[in-house]
């Protein structure tokens, strides 16, 4: 399936990939393109990416949908035929929204709130939020508001977190409910649960001894507060992950030629397979092209002295300053030759993952950065192609278009 | 030499961190000092980057010699969490009664920091390895996992004093904190590349960073700036490619894609080029002390050469010396 049937068919599109990719420019170009399809697309961005507001012609992005204006999409490069729709995970506030749905009562609501577990704690959901990220995804998918979700991914140490961010957090949940039982208060409150082994209060005073009673108090309560959410949590994460493994959804892989950005990609596409989360297609993204044939490049990577000789023979009566000139564009040429080499190599090293030609897609480095909307309509200019089995052979003959 | 002993290498992901560190580490072997290269292992079963950097294998808990003058090792919180313990309890059965049960170990490790704080009290023992009369090391480069990582270090004192205030390990944060936010013993040094985002979130990390209350000693490091780029001057639009003498001659020479692929990556560099200038203008504007390390292409004869020609390179910025040098 091509990336533009996946934008017809899908209902959510995850971008993953190792941080600083370009993840975010994909999700929003990907958006644009579901908004061209018609279909009614929300792009759901994780990055504080200001740029990326005012490339979509939007005052700011924060955790409500906001409308991208139709000038924007036109600008593009695309006639607006749906809509499209944008907001950036505010996960604190995506955490606050959890705990007021879920809390059965105000008063379990007001502990957790106060709690100092759960004040740090929540730092560390908001530092690292592949949970709220996907959370805020089924909210979003559940509302119905939207044909299509396209989702920007956290830039987490393993992007897989990100799929595995539901189960995850109910095992957590569910190992720390053993926390309520470490004082004697937590323990009358869950009368019926018996613990095995040393004594309780043994065990207790052991940890406490080390982490001072308070954190201990701290976290006896804040899990008691949790007891009653978790039926919630268990529920929503098993929703969530049907929700990813079905045909409803799919994974797009971003990545550069960065030796690791594209180790990042293969474990990726290797847990997709593993895990069944349906795979959409690879984005390669900032890669040095050429159109050069390799006949000419010979003489000139030759080295210098045979490069303006070469020039000599091939220009005779040139002016001096032209000749001079030309001599330094070549000089460049070659410097930038460096950076194709480079990446033809970490390329052609995607060979063995076998994916469909029509999944592969390469990007070339633009001589523009991509934060301005025109520059958003020649990344998708660049994307609607797939590339085939020989991303290089198909971007050479290609490179002519990004000049 | 006196001087830091602790460089901490952070910074979004894709920016060439781990090379960095690495080829800093090596640098700073050539000058005579025996250096501790560290990673964190937050994540198990995630097998590190540093030792492909050195062609060595995977590094473990205990340091390994990778290159000469350079020993590395990988900080496995887990195991960083039960030598602490031990430390405290000093009863190997008590520890194994209470903290070896599944459920008290997954739970201890979810205190909010616990397993940062437990990297950090392994390399806090490094660091005291290099006091004078050990001189096991010299100096300690550490690889941190990310940006969010250290500023939760630096908040530190917020957590202790919020959710920890007394204890043994309140006293040990404590003492994390102070190595951390001293300028004399340590530099935090955040690794960018010049495009728009990396370069953004640099320097609100740099700031961020100032605004809290005992602000540590931070750099910034502009990795991978393509240099040598010769001034062509003001390059056409594909479309009046032609009318350009200079692309015109290359084009009469090899033909038209030729005159196309030549034009294509000049305007690429000169791209480079302004963005490198925009976004150093951005960080300079900042007043952090800043560092500028050149791309160095990578080497057919493998990582480990690599490392070596960046270690040329870093210390061709001056990056080294600067940092090793204690505040005034």
């Amino acid at each position: 399936m091509s990336l533009l049937s996946l934008l017809k068919e899908k209902r959510v599109v995850i971008c993953t990939g190792s941080g600083g990719v370009g993840k975010t420019t994909t999700s929003a170009a990907l958006a644009i393109q579901g908004a061209a399809l018609g279909r009614k697309t929300l792009v759901l961005t994780i990055d504080p990416a200001r740029r990326l507001a005012d490339a979509l012609g939007i005052a700011t992005l924060d955790h409500s949908p906001r409308r991208v204006p139709e000038a924007t999409l036109r600008a593009a490069g695309r006639g607006p035929h749906g809509t499209l729709d944008a907001m950036m995970l505010d996960a604190k506030a995506a955490l606050d929204d959890l705990v007021h749905r879920y809390a059965p009562s105000k008063r379990a609501r007001d502990t957790i709130l106060a709690n100092p577990i759960y004040r740090h704690g929540s730092r560390a959901l908001i530092e690292n939020p592949d949970y709220l990220a996907m959370e805020t995804v089924q909210s979003l998918e559940a509302e119905g508001n939207w044909d299509l979700l396209v989702v920007d991914t956290p830039p987490t140490r393993h992007a897989l977190d990100f799929f595995s961010a539901a189960r995850r957090m109910v095992e957590f949940l569910e190992r720390n409910r053993f926390l309520a039982l470490m004082t004697p208060r937590g323990r009358r409150s869950l009368v019926g649960e018996r613990v095995l082994g040393i004594g309780m209060e043994v065990l207790t005073k052991v940890i406490a001894r080390v982490t001072g009673s308070q954190l201990l108090d701290a976290a006896r309560d804040f899990f008691l507060a949790f007891e009653e959410m978790f039926e919630g949590f268990r529920e929503r994460a098993a929703r969530m992950d049907e929700l990813l493994r079905s045909d409803a959804a799919s994974a797009v892989i971003v990545t550069t030629p960065e030796p690791h950005a594209l180790a990042e990609a293969r474990l990726l596409h290797a847990a997709f397979i593993a895990e069944r989360i349906p795979f959409g297609a690879f984005i390669v993204n900032r890669v040095a092209t050429d159109a050069l044939p390799e006949s000419i490049l010979r003489t000139w990577s030759a080295g210098d002295p045979v490069r303006s000789k070469a020039l000599a023979q091939a220009l005779p009566g040139l002016a001096g300053n032209v000749r001079e000139r030309a001599s330094a564009l070549m000089d460049n040429y070659l410097l930038y030759r460096i950076l194709v080499e480079r990446d033809r190599n970490a390329l052609s090293g995607l060979a063995d993952l076998g994916i469909a030609p029509n999944r592969m897609h390469v990007v070339p480095l633009l001589d523009k950065e991509v934060v301005r909307v025109e520059g958003l309509r020649r990344f998708l200019r660049c994307l609607k192609k797939a590339s085939g089995s020989n991303p290089f052979a198909r971007m050479e003959r290609s490179a002519g278009d990004n000049g | 030499m006196e001087g830091r002993r602790l460089l901490m290498f952070t910074g979004k992901g894709g920016c060439g961190r781990s090379a960095l560190a690495a080829a800093t580490a090596l640098s700073a072997a050539r000058e005579g000092q025996r250096v501790l290269l560290a990673e964190a292992a937050v994540r198990p079963e995630h097998p590190g980057r540093l030792h492909a950097l050195f062609g060595a294998p995977p590094l473990g808990s205990d340091p390994v010699h990778v290159a000469k003058g350079v020993w590395g090792v990988r900080i496995d919180a887990d195991a960083a969490l039960r030598d602490y313990v031990l430390g405290k309890i000093r009863f190997q059965a008590l520890y194994r009664a209470a903290f070896e049960r599944p459920s008290v170990r997954k739970t201890i490790a979810f205190f909010p920091g616990l397993r940062e704080l437990m990297v950090l009290w392994r390399l806090r023992a490094f660091e005291q390895e290099t006091s004078k009369r050990q001189r096991r090391w010299d100096l300690i480069v550490f690889d941190a996992p990310s940006t969010g990582f250290v500023l939760f270090l630096l908040q530190l004192p917020q957590v202790v004093v919020q959710i920890l205030r007394t204890g043994v390990f309140a006293r040990d944060a404590a003492e994390i904190y102070a190595l951390l936010s001293d300028p004399a013993r340590t530099q935090i040094l955040i690794v960018t590349i010049p495009e728009e985002l990396p370069a953004l979130e640099a320097r609100d990390f740099w700031q961020r960073l100032q605004s809290l209350p005992s602000p540590a000693s931070v750099g910034i490091v502009m990795n991978a700036v393509i240099e040598n780029i010769r001034d062509v001057g003001p390059l056409p639009s594909p479309l009046a490619a032609r009318h350009d003498p200079a692309l015109a001659a290359i084009e009469a020479a090899w033909g038209r894609d030729a005159r196309a692929a030549v034009l294509y990556a000049n305007r690429t560099l000169q791209r480079a080029q302004e963005a490198v200038h925009r976004h150093l203008g951005m960080l300079r504007d900042t007043q952090a002390p800043l560092w500028i390390v050149p791309f160095v292409p990578p080497s057919p004869r493998g990582e480990a050469a690599q490392t070596a020609l960046l270690a040329d390179a870093v210390r061709a910025a001056g990056l080294i010396t600067s940092v090793l040098e204690a505040p005034v």
